[in-house]
């Protein structure tokens, strides 16, 4: 039997506000195994984001457990949240997140400049990593003199540049051209396969969701089996 | 990793110029008007050129004579009977010399008038006093007792009057009346309170000999001990004999009151107007200095602190990627800090120069005759430190602000 990497029990999450409860999930159960490569979809606004930033512990549930490699994760310390994120967890957004100032390798880095690494080290690895993305030959442009797949590339270069267990890509294509979502789906069905990298992905688009192993539908904060 | 904060706050610096120019003037500004006031203030109090003896010294200035009441009172510098009475016949001191504040003399050069600052001294003055001879030699007691025309000149008047030539053994007329150069010591800035002026005579060469009669005057004295922790044995001494005062008419006065200063109670004295009270009130003063200096520094802290707080919506998404991958608070606490410090630093040495080029301008303007600043390295380190309390300050809320920012707010923001 497989060990399940990620594990979540009746998780619940409700935002309020002084007026208002909004329940964004409501008791998911969910089981992810190691390697295993799955879409969450869903309709705008059903609790995908939610439940994948809870998936990443950027966010904590008011209910339920989490467990990530067996562990219940639940009144751990920033520090101890920031380290299990840094070690097990590379994020890709829809948005890319890249930080305009820094070039390209110098943002692919940025994972590593929380660990004890010296500079040549984390170079070495950014290098590593941007090759894996097929963007060697821009090391050093910044975000903004790349096209949109381009540097979508770039932010899954940070994101696998820790080597993490678990990617977490939130509408990686969502952005993207046609062609260019093309590219970026077929560098993460490359990791999986490839280094047996674990992938959680948030999508709209039914045929990018086909071309993962597993697909899950989420419906008013629910899961729908 | 230390690095790499500096590269990003290099960045950020970048990212909005006007905002950082906005910033770093401020900054800038604050501590060059902190480095000049500094630089002025220990200028004058510091124990430099000719006053380089002055922590072995205190003064005796300022004289008010009262009657009982109160209600009438001659108030000015001490006269010569004064010093007669109340200070040369001191015991305690190791030497006790004296000199005149300084008043406009006429010389007339090929038709030209000049008005240097004359300033009367006594022989002991000079064994006091540490100044630099060029030529020459100082007022002796001969020339003191015997009333002697003879006069020391500042470098300055030297090449005004005798042009390129030394000085020495040379004659010219003062006040219109013949005066032989026996000395030429280098130029002392004017803010120099006790070694400053142009030309000094023996108090006992003017023709008018009723100075000797006067309790107010014009003279300044100075009480000398070897060791500068006998100073208040002499000061007690002082202030305990002006209780013997006897005024030359009974019924005029029956007080007198006097004090003898370092040369930061003098400026105190001067500042707090607190001339003829017993504590001088220099605590008061440098805490007064100290919180004046505190809130002006406040402002451009406030500015900063609030530029930075408008910043963080500005860098949301930076702050969210830095969280998501693992970044912890005090991680991006030292990041914010080592931006705002940077900025501070910029700022600082900015400021720094500034303050240096206005001290030259001051220099070079005449303004203050003779000034002559030395920027010293306790004035640089204070300002330095105060570059890095103005850093931490302004930089510790906002970056907790930015740095406790909920991940998922961050990025959602972005």
């Amino acid at each position: 039997m497989t060990q399940s990497i990620i594990e979540l029990n009746q998780v619940s999450k409700t935002y309020s506000t002084e007026r208002i409860e909004t329940v964004a999930l409501h008791g998911v159960d969910l089981e992810v195994q190691a390697g295993e490569m799955l879409s969450i979809m869903g309709p705008s606004g059903c609790g995908k984001s939610t439940l994948l930033n809870l998936i990443g512990l950027l966010d904590e549930p008011t209910e339920g457990d989490i467990a990530l490699f067996g562990e219940t994760i639940r009144n751990h310390s920033d520090k101890r949240m920031a380290s299990l994120r840094n070690d097990a967890i590379g994020f890709v957004f829809q948005s890319f997140h890249l930080i305009p100032d820094l070039r390209v390798v110098d943002n692919v880095e940025i994972p590593l400049l929380y660990r004890n690494l010296g500079g040549k080290e984390r170079r070495k690895l950014a290098l590593e990593a941007l090759e894996r993305v097929g963007l060697s030959s821009r090391v050093n442009h910044f975000p903004t003199q790349l096209s949109g797949g381009q540097q979508q590339r770039v932010a899954i270069a940070r994101a696998i540049v820790g080597r993490p267990k678990i990617i977490l890509a939130d509408e990686p294509t969502g952005n993207l051209d046609s062609h260019m979502g093309d590219e970026i789906m077929q560098i993460l069905t490359g990791l999986n396969a490839d280094i047996g990298t674990t992938v959680v992905m948030v999508t709209h688009d039914r045929e990018k969701a086909e071309r993962t192993g597993r697909i899950v539908r989420i419906f008013d904060g629910q899961l729908v089996h | 990793m230390f690095k790499n904060y500096l590269v990003t706050a290099y960045k950020v610096l970048l990212r909005r110029k006007f905002f950082s120019f906005v910033n770093l003037f401020g900054i800038a500004i604050t501590l060059a008007v902190l480095t000049v006031i500094v630089t002025m203030l220990q200028n004058y109090v510091k124990p430099i050129g000719a006053e380089s003896r002055s922590p072995h010294f205190l003064a005796v200035r300022n004289v008010r004579l009262t009657n009982e009441e109160r209600t009438s009172s001659s108030t000015w510098n001490a006269g010569y009977r004064f010093l007669e009475r109340h200070v040369l016949n001191l015991e305690t001191p190791d030497m006790i010399g004296f000199y005149s504040s300084g008043s406009e003399g006429t010389v007339f050069i090929d038709g030209t008038k000049l008005s240097p600052t004359v300033v009367r001294t006594d022989a002991n003055f000079w064994k006091i006093l540490d100044y630099e001879f060029i030529s020459g030699r100082p007022i002796q007691a001969d020339d003191e007792t015997e009333g002697r025309t003879v006069a020391v000149l500042n470098e300055s008047m030297q090449s005004e009057i005798f042009g390129d030539q030394d000085a020495v053994g040379r004659r010219f007329t003062l006040n219109g009346r013949p005066f032989e150069v026996v000395g030429v010591v280098e130029d002392e800035p004017e803010m120099r309170m006790h070694s400053s002026g142009e030309i000094w005579v023996p108090h006992s060469s003017t023709a008018d000999q009723n100075y000797r009669n006067e309790w107010i005057g014009g003279f300044t004295a100075l009480l000398y001990a070897e060791d500068p922790n006998r100073l208040p044995i002499i000061r007690d001494e002082f202030v305990d004999g002006l209780a013997y005062f006897e005024y030359d008419d009974p019924e005029q006065y029956q007080r007198v009151e006097s004090t003898a200063d370092t040369k930061f109670e003098m400026l105190v004295r001067d500042f707090m107007n607190s001339r003829f009270e017993e504590d001088s009130k220099a605590g008061l003063f440098l805490l007064a200095m100290f919180g004046a200096m505190i809130a002006f520094m406040f402002l451009p802290t406030i500015n900063l602190i609030n530029l930075n707080i408008s910043r963080i919506l500005e860098r949301a998404s930076e702050i969210g990627v830095r969280k998501a991958f693992g970044a912890p608070t005090t991680a991006l606490v030292a990041q914010f800090l080592v931006e705002n410090l940077v900025l501070s630093l910029l700022g600082g040495v900015i400021g720094f120069f500034l303050g240096v080029a206005f001290l030259n301008l001051i220099e070079a303007s005449g303004l203050i005759a003779y000034a002559n600043f030395e920027i010293d390295l306790v004035v640089f380190g204070a300002a330095l430190f105060m570059m890095i309390i103005f850093g931490l300050i302004s930089g510790v809320y906002p970056a907790l602000k930015m740095a406790r920012m909920h991940p998922v707010a961050a990025l959602r923001r972005a």
